[in-house]
């Protein structure tokens, strides 16, 4: 298995502005790293660029601690899946999936081997002699993958693979796509714009966004600590609340607006920020703790989704979102009480929107060291 | 790290080699292989139609010799003595007499046939194969078996005339009507492949403007004027255009059915040139002839490009 | 009302398929007649004389023409949808400079009539000494600016993604333009051939300058050939002929007629 890392890499097409700009990163030997952000943020771009389809405008990569800006697609050892999965409608599964090895003169007794390993994994035996066209979505999907598997490459590229099958296959494929990255080991870059798949497939992500990297790291610690607004609004659902609010120093409190203020104790002088909280971590009055902090707010909207409910409220004219655990009729118009902690309050600068005030996280970011 | 990514530095970049590929890539694009790819349609592009396009306008500049190379250049003068000379004209005017006769006649009965074969019906199949089947005729067949149709005494056309007691025409001998003999040929044998591109138009558009219609009790001639006509309106300038260019082109009818004649009546343009250059020898003259032509069929595809592009995207 | 309608659609397309069919079926009917027969006018042959045919085969050397033809055509087929099939992929597949002003000038050679440049044509043929050979009657035709977009519009349906994931695989060019491009566009190289095969079976005027003598020369110019030889009474050995000269394109059009229909209308309006 083999690290890829890019230095400083930077990507324009043709004479136009760049689309990604300056990505460092290094990919660990064996693990899942996934690309997350918006569509258009640039995260096929980079994949492409690592996978040699494009070339990298500035900047170094490296595959397996080697040079390979110039290196053709097929002397990178890697496989890539593809969204619209690229399978050859004239040839069988079976022909589809071994094409590539037999390009590469592969043995025979190899071949069958592999292909039978694949096939096993993926449960296509049955379908081997069958036309692409003869087969239902998720069928197509395992045959790109089976493909992928056969290469027996060191690197996987998958470029938003999940995002033609329908929610309930999605969840399967996504933990089965998990365990045969396990399974093989290989070092694996996933790219998809559902933070979902982010968080619950990924041994660490990239947010990405408008070509820029926003946080590297584990889905927990993105999701717990998030380095800016945009990160900590496009990871988690339903999204964190964010609105704006003023550090009065002089009276140690943050004021939302006149009525609405909260007692905290911060380590700067007076500024404008921006206050974010986990719908999450509102919770109702008679849950909270001792030492949260109660607000009085009517309630706009609820939706009870089986076993937790959505509460949604306006604050500073900003829908926020409440999620509670269990079922709660509350009608709307109702005035309640909820309950913060301290501790859950982020705070980010309203300027650069940079994290400037994240009390859980700990002492030293936990990342991984490169 | 910092000594592994200096090592890097030093193992990576192969100036020299990179250098030159860049400089390949400057001059031939990304993929030269593209080159080797595009080899044997340039080089016969090059020597079968642009060499020669050039050299047809060159040789139209030139007195040639018996052998009809050029000797002596005489500037526009071959094409001042084209249009004075009567032959041409009458021989430009045959043509355009003769696109007239043929264009419109084929595209409507082409038109009619393409809207009864696009009906829903068991074995239309085989109807449409009929109705297509000129198209696999060649002008060399299709014109001998008109020979025998029009042929003044065994001819069936002289038969069925006499069977309503007519007196027998002589189709292709007579000024008066060789043309139109030659025109009837050329028509039927055109109808297969207008057809066969009409009917295809016609099974491009929509069922679901026909269901709507139909909802809303449109009936058949309001639907042919408001959609199908409409819808079909890139086919029809697709049509048009090929049909004008083939009668432009025409040969083979002209060669076996009339040799040009009687009195010139049917020496169509590619006829006239085809006798000027390969019977007269006289290249000269025949390529100022071919260049008119050239002019006139460019005019009309540069209409069709003009006009047809703009309706394609209706669709 | 159902009925009458359809009734009355079948009687139309009858009539109309009698009427178009007519001068073949009646020259199919006049190649089985004696030369009396035809003189009186008859519609149908007393018995069928197949000597006409036989007459027709030794008159020229048509089976000899008929060789030709079928070689020709086959050559001119295959050369087209290789020379077509290559371009076309350079211009899909394939990323280098000047491409759309190459493609440009591809379509641009639609627009040039063939006799535009049949003078000098002719003379190089000439001089290449290719009169009476049968390079001379099939290399000239092998670029098709036509078939080049043919194929250039169904080659461009195929996904981005099966170049790359070739491309990864380590699948060179060429072998992917045999094995993934060229099967998977069978459909149009079908089309494209069959249209070739009609319209080079069908060739007259440059087959008529370049065949001075029996050796290469195709049906077409034998069967002028034949009817300028034959004495005016001859008609059923003349029809005999025509129907050698017509029945294998009309055959190769009616198993192809569908593919045609479908990948000429594209062709002429994508
Ligand atoms: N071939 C291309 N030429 C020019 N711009 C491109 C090309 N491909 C992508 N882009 C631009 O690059 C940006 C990133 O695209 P992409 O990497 O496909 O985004 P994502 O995969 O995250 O949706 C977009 O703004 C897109 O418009
Ligand atoms: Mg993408």
């Amino acid at each position: 298995m083999k690290s890829v890392e890019l230095i400083d890499a930077s990507k324009a097409y043709g004479n136009g502005p760049s689309v990604i700009e300056k990505l460092n990163v290094k990919i660990n030997p064996g693990e899942f790293f996934v690309l997350v952000g918006p569509s258009g943020c640039g995260k096929s771009t980079i994949l492409r660029m690592i996978a040699g389809l494009e070339d990298i405008t500035s900047g170094k990569l490296l595959i397996g601690g080697q040079p390979a800006n110039t290196l053709p697609p097929s002397k990178r050892s890697l496989s890539m899946v593809f969204q619209n999965y690229a399978l050859y409608p004239h040839l069988s599964v079976r022909e589809n999936i071994t094409f590539g090895l037999k390009a590469r003169r592969i043995g025979k007794e190899v071949l069958e081997k592999r292909l039978r390993d694949a096939a096993d994994m993926l449960d296509l035996g049955r379908y081997l002699d069958r036309k692409p066209r003869q087969l239902s979505g998720g069928q197509r999907q395992r045959v790109a993958l089976a493909r992928s598997i056969v290469s027996e490459a060191p690197i996987c590229l998958m470029d938003e693979p999940l995002s033609n099958l329908d929610a309930k296959l999605r969840g399967r494929m996504r933990s089965e796509i998990r365990q045969i990255q396990r399974r093989i080991g290989t070092t694996m870059i996933y790219v998809t714009h559902d933070q979902i798949e982010a968080m619950t497939m990924g041994d660490r992500m990239m947010v990405l966004h408008d070509g820029h990297q926003q946080q590297i790291g584990r889905p927990i610690d993105v999701y717990n600590h998030p380095k800016n607004t945009f990160v900590a609004s496009f990871i988690g659902s339903p999204q964190m609340n964010l609105t704006p609010v003023v550090y009065d120093a002089a009276k140690k409190l943050l004021r939302l607006n006149k009525d609405w203020t909260l007692p905290v104790d911060l380590p700067f002088s007076s500024r404008d920020l921006t206050l974010g909280i986990r719908p999450a971590n509102i919770r109702p009055d008679e849950r909270a703790g001792e030492n949260a902090i109660r607000l009085s707010i009517k309630v706009s909207d609820v939706e009870i989704l089986g076993n937790e409910t959505l509460l949604t409220f306006l604050v500073n004219d900003q829908i926020w979102t409440a999620k509670w655990e269990g079922q709660w009729s509350i009608p709307g118009g109702t005035v309640c009480q909820i309950a913060v902690s301290a501790e859950d309050l982020l705070l980010f600068d309203r300027e650069n929107g940079k994290c400037i005030h994240d009390p859980k996280r700990p002492s030293k970011p936990e990342e991984v060291t490169v | 790290m910092a000594m592994e990514r200096a090592q890097v530095e030093r193992t990576g970049g192969l100036p020299a080699t990179v250098a030159r590929e860049k400089l390949f890539r400057r001059i031939l694009g990304r993929q030269p292989a593209a080159w080797l790819y595009l080899m044997p349609s340039l080089i016969l592009f090059a020597v079968f139609v642009f060499y020669p396009l050039f050299k047809t306008i060159y040789l139209s500049f030139f007195l040639s010799d018996m052998k009809g190379l050029p000797t002596v250049f005489i500037g526009l003068d071959n094409y001042v003595r084209l249009f004075s000379s009567p032959e041409f004209i009458q021989s430009a005017g045959s043509t355009l007499l003769f696109v007239l006769y043929t264009v419109p006649a084929t595209i409507i009965i082409a038109l009619i046939l393409a809207l009864l074969a696009n009906e829903k019906l068991k074995g239309i199949g085989f109807f449409r194969t009929i109705f297509s089947s000129s198209m696999g005729i060649s002008v060399a067949a299709s014109s001998v078996v008109w020979l025998f149709i029009f042929n003044p005494s065994a001819g069936i056309l002289n038969r069925i005339l006499s069977l309503f007691g007519l007196r027998g025409i002589n189709w292709l001998a007579d000024p008066n009507w060789a043309l139109f003999s030659v025109s009837l040929t050329t028509i039927w044998l055109h109808l297969g492949f207008t057809f066969l591109i009409l009917l295809g138009g016609l099974q491009n558009i929509d069922e679901h403007l026909y269901e709507s219609a139909n909802i809303e009790g449109a009936g058949y001639f309001y639907q042919l004027r408001r959609i199908t006509l409409p819808m079909l309106s890139p086919t029809l300038f697709f049509v048009i255009t090929v049909s004008m260019i083939d009668a432009f082109q025409t040969f083979g009818q002209i060669d076996l059915l009339t040799k040009g004649g009687p009195g010139n009546s049917t020496n169509l343009i590619v006829y006239s040139i085809y006798q000027k250059a390969f019977i007269n020898f006289d290249f000269g003259s025949a390529s100022s002839a071919v260049v008119v032509l050239f002019f006139c069929i460019l005019l009309v595809t540069a209409l069709q490009f003009k006009f047809g592009e703009r309706k394609v995207h209706y669709q | 009302m159902r009925i009458v309608k359809q009734t009355s659609l079948y009687v139309v397309l009858t009539a109309l398929s009698l009427v178009l069919f007519f001068p073949m079926l009646y020259a199919f009917s006049a190649s089985f007649m004696s030369a009396q027969e035809v003189l009186l006018g008859h519609f149908l042959p007393s018995t069928l004389h197949f000597e006409n045919y036989l007459q027709a085969f030794q008159d020229v050397p048509l089976f000899r023409f008929l060789i030709n033809s079928i070689f020709i055509s086959l050559v001119v087929t295959f050369g087209v949808l290789a020379v077509s099939s290559m371009a076309a992929y350079a211009f899909v597949f394939l990323d280098f400079k000047g491409r759309k002003l190459l493609f440009v000038l591809f379509i641009s050679t639609m627009m040039i009539p063939w006799e535009a440049s049949m003078i000098p044509n002719f003379v190089t043929v000439q001089q290449l000494g290719w009169i009476n050979r049968y390079a001379g009657l099939t290399i000239p035709f092998f670029a098709s600016a036509f078939g080049t977009f043919l194929l250039r519009q169904y080659f461009k349906t195929i996904p981005k993604e099966m170049q790359e994931a070739a491309q990864i695989a380590g699948i060179g060019h060429f072998r992917f333009f045999m094995n993934v491009v060229l099967p998977v566009s069978k459909t149009s190289l079908v089309t494209l051939g069959i249209y070739t095969f009609l319209t080079t079976w069908n060739a007259y005027l440059w087959p008529l300058l370049t065949t001075t003598d029996e050796l290469v020369r195709p049906l077409q110019i034998g069967l002028r050939q034949l009817q300028s030889q034959e004495t005016v009474n001859e008609w059923g050995v003349v029809m005999a002929a025509v129907m050698v000269v017509a029945v294998p394109t009309l055959i190769v059009l009616f198993i192809g007629q569908k593919h045609l229909q479908k990948g000429l209308t594209d062709g002429a309006l994508k």
